[in-house]
């Protein structure tokens, strides 16, 4: 995945770091269980078959600090660089789509949208490291723990 | 003498040659999963030499006995307590698994399984030809292997496989079955190398190759059996095509493979592959395509294919020509046995309910929904044996609990009379089977085989004959046994009173007796029964609406089939409101409290009460002094499910 690949419209959803925060603000009980230096990105494959695991450009991050989640801009250029817990990986037109309802909530489109595997969720840190973060409870919210292995 | 079965499937009980063997029939008991039996430093236990005695006396013409992994690291290692083959000191209890397998006159053949990006479980790494981490957060994260690795684990798999020939198998299989290191290399999802193991298709195919050649130079003339996807399932994350995964089938074949396996999907892909929402044959194009590009090479498939009917047209039509049956031989051993005497309505099917793969990514030892003796082959406490004294046993019940319990303790040589108030046997599963929007003709044929057993036994059942005190005054001294089967029914006493006009019904009503309902609906109660009957009412048009008091949905659904629910849920539109308190039933509707103590009334032409609920005791008490042995088996101790009802009455028919 090359990151003139990805689309404007994404680029834009991305960087919309204040649209964002007040989705963040909106669901501030979600993410109270996680400890400060909990980090959530948010990536770009690019059009729809765009593969996961081969990706570059902009990172929306959800940096869980003690004031609260904050919304930031920043970087892909690897797994092993890209400094988050979870990486969530969504095509241009579920990023767009999201971006659209950031004042209506994007959360719970999101959600759905993990849960149908629609948008891809990678895992960057051991089990035990993420439940020592706190994300036992978001897993729950974000319907992961519901996924299964072996369909 | 021919017997009914082998006229019926003479394809399936066709004999065969393969490799120089001659085999019994075409059916290959697959290792298409790991059993958690055994020991945690990879030696075979006595409870897994049990089990695969068991197995090797299924009637198969070759099996495969479980993956062992080749590493002395345990990189390989994907299961709490997978077996290993990686030296010399685990050969003693392979080679008695090779001998009870010769000895069922059977072709033995080992697997060698690295489980690559899903291995590691002891070490806290897995490997994989480059770091793409984890979908799901059960498994490790990932190293990348180097050069000298990649040549160091081919090595240790051609050890593995010289040590397998040596314990006495007759062959070795490789498997990249679901997702494991043979599959990380050739998927692009996980293979983003740059150097000659990674980057095109056949770059890609270059470790499996060069493991296919080494092995083969190992083993000599033994033939090698390799299991590949000829789907991965995970196109909707950009990974290999369908054209892909059959371009590196072909390069298998011509690395000189002995026998092809096609497999489908990964333990992460998004969609199903053998849940019993995959319709039985979905899978079987795959098959056909492979056989129509290789037709001389020999081809075993099995996805989803557990009727051996289906899977004797399929060799018949030249799609495959071995079955590989696992798990409809872990529901039932004797599948293959009854199918050749003319028996098949009598064998337990598998019902694809996945309990077997929820216990394994528990690190549990599996276990399986239809048979309760899986893993138990050693115990005494699980085997039919003469009863000493024979007694005269009343089961009032005729579910799968007080059914199972029946059978068992009649085969033990009790006088054993089944009392049911309905007009059929079945109880509750009757309602599940004829709403569960994944494949309601799994869940019948558990019926209709009960049905066939009890007949065939000659097992009295009185049907529309619901015991009562005063029925069982007129018995006294009649049964030595009473053994209550009586299931679980809504809780209403957990509930406020429904007020007058209020339109509610019982959830089992609807599923067991057809009760109708208006089109809007509120179903109470998110869980296992509420959830199967608001789906089944939305999938026939009404309108429904779910109101469960705990957080979520489906909390007593087992891990595997959570997921389901929820995109059934979904799928169908149905709302579901989670985390209040029903307040009021009446005839507007269901008025729920929510956490803040506000309240709203949701509109209902019709109620459905599906939770809580509770075990149907009654009758404990009141038969109580009216008979020397009185016992429970099944929801009507504590409401569960299917397993638990099989598991509970069959034992309790072992030990009475």
């Amino acid at each position: 995945m090359k990151d003139t690949a990805i689309s404007e419209g994404a680029r834009r959803g991305m960087a919309d770091a204040a649209g964002w925060q007040a989705v963040l603000d909106r669901n501030r009980a979600l993410f109270a269980p996680l400890s400060d230096g909990a980090r959530i990105g948010l990536v770009s494959r690019g059009g729809a078959d765009g593969p996961v695991s081969d990706l570059d450009g902009p990172m929306l991050v959800w940096a869980v600090t003690r004031q609260g989640a904050r919304a930031e801009a920043a970087a892909f250029s690897g797994f092993q660089e890209a400094g988050v817990d979870l990486l969530l990986v969504a095509d241009d037109a579920i990023l767009a789509g999201l971006h659209a309802r950031l004042a209506d909530d994007a959360l719970p489109d999101l959600v759905k949208r993990i849960n149908r595997k629609e948008v891809a969720v990678f895992y960057l840190r051991a089990r035990g490291e993420l439940d020592d973060l706190g994300y036992e409870e978001l897993f729950d919210e974000l319907g992961i723990s519901f996924m299964g292995a072996c369909r | 003498m021919t017997l009914p079965g082998e006229k019926q499937f003479p394809n399936l009980f066709q004999e065969a040659q393969f490799a120089g063997f001659k085999l019994a029939n075409r059916i290959k008991f697959g290792a298409c999963c790991v059993s958690n039996f055994n020991d945690r430093d990879g030696f075979i236990s006595p409870r897994e030499l049990a089990r695969t005695k068991v197995i090797s006396e299924t009637g198969c013409g070759m099996i495969t006995n479980q993956g062992a992994y080749p590493d002395p690291l345990g990189e390989g290692k994907g299961y709490f307590s997978q077996i290993a083959l990686y030296d010399d000191k685990f050969m003693p209890q392979f080679e008695e698994i090779a001998g009870y397998i010769h000895d069922a006159g059977a072709m033995a053949i080992q697997q060698i399984l690295h489980a690559g990006r899903y291995g590691g479980i002891d070490i806290g790494y897995c490997v994989q030809p480059s770091t793409v981490p984890q979908t799901l957060p059960h498994f490790r994260p990932p190293r990348e292997m180097s050069k000298e690795q990649i040549h160091e684990c081919i090595r240790q798999h051609a050890d593995a496989c010289e040590r397998a020939i040596r314990c006495g198998y007759d062959g070795v299989e490789v498997t990249s079955f679901m997702g494991y290191l043979l599959a990380n290399f050739l998927s692009s999802f996980t293979n983003k190398r740059t150097d000659e193991y990674g980057g095109s298709v056949r770059n890609r195919g270059r470790f499996m190759v060069e493991l296919i050649d080494e092995i083969k130079q190992t083993i000599g003339d033994k033939p090698l059996i390799i299991r590949l996807n000829g789907a991965e399932l995970m196109d909707k994350w950009g990974c290999n095509s369908e054209d892909e995964c059959f371009e590196q089938i072909q390069m298998a074949a011509d690395a000189g493979v002995d026998m092809m396996s096609i497999t489908v999907g990964w333990q992460e892909a998004p969609e199903s592959s053998i849940g019993r929402d995959v319709a039985p044959g979905h899978w079987n194009r795959l098959a056909a395509r492979c056989k129509k590009m290789l037709p001389d090479l020999p081809l075993a498939f099995g996805v989803r294919l557990p009727d051996p009917e289906m899977a004797d047209k399929c060799i018949a039509d030249g799609e495959f020509d071995f079955w590989e049956v696992c798990r409809p031989l872990l529901a039932d051993p004797q599948m293959v046995h009854k199918a050749r005497q003319g028996r098949l309505d009598e064998v337990r099917r598998c019902v694809g309910s996945l309990n077997c793969l929820s216990r394994l990514f528990r690190d549990l030892p599996y276990t399986c929904t239809m048979n309760p003796t899986l893993g138990h082959e050693y115990e005494p406490e699980y085997s039919i044996t003469p009863a000493v004294t024979k007694k005269r046993v009343m089961v009032v019940g005729a579910g799968p609990a007080g059914l199972e319990c029946a059978i068992a303790a009649h085969k033990r040589g009790h006088e054993v009379t089944v009392y049911e108030k309905s007009d059929r046997v079945g109880g509750a599963l009757r309602g599940y089977a004829e709403h569960d929007l994944a494949n309601k003709d799994d869940l019948r044929s558990v019926i209709a085989q009960y049905e066939v057993v009890i007949a065939r036994l000659g097992i009295e059942v009185k049907l529309n004959t619901e015991p009562t005190p005063k029925m069982m005054r007129t018995l006294l001294h009649q049964y030595d046994v009473v053994v209550l089967a009586t299931g679980a029914s809504t809780d209403t006493g957990a509930l406020p009173e429904a007020e007058d006009g209020a339109p509610v019904v019982d959830a089992l009503d609807i599923a067991v007796n057809g009760a109708e309902v208006g089109n809007k609906v509120v179903v109470v109660g998110g869980n296992k029964v509420g959830l199967t009957v608001a789906e089944s009412l939305s999938q026939r048009g009404h309108e429904v609406i779910i109101v469960e008091r705990g957080k979520r949905v489906a909390d007593d659904v087992s891990p595997t089939w959570k997921w389901r629910h929820k995109a059934w849920i979904e799928e169908l539109g149905i709302e579901s409101v989670t985390g209040v308190r029903v307040a009021a039933l009446t005839g507007a509707g269901v008025t729920v409290m929510n956490g803040d103590g506000s309240e709203r009334t949701i509109a209902a032409d019709s109620i459905v009460l599906a939770g809580p609920r509770r075990p149907n005791q009654e009758l404990y008490n009141d038969f109580l002094w009216m008979v020397d042995e009185i016992y429970m088996a099944g929801d009507v101790h504590a409401p569960r499910d299917l397993t638990q009802a099989i598991h509970e009455g069959y034992r309790l028919g072992c030990r009475i």
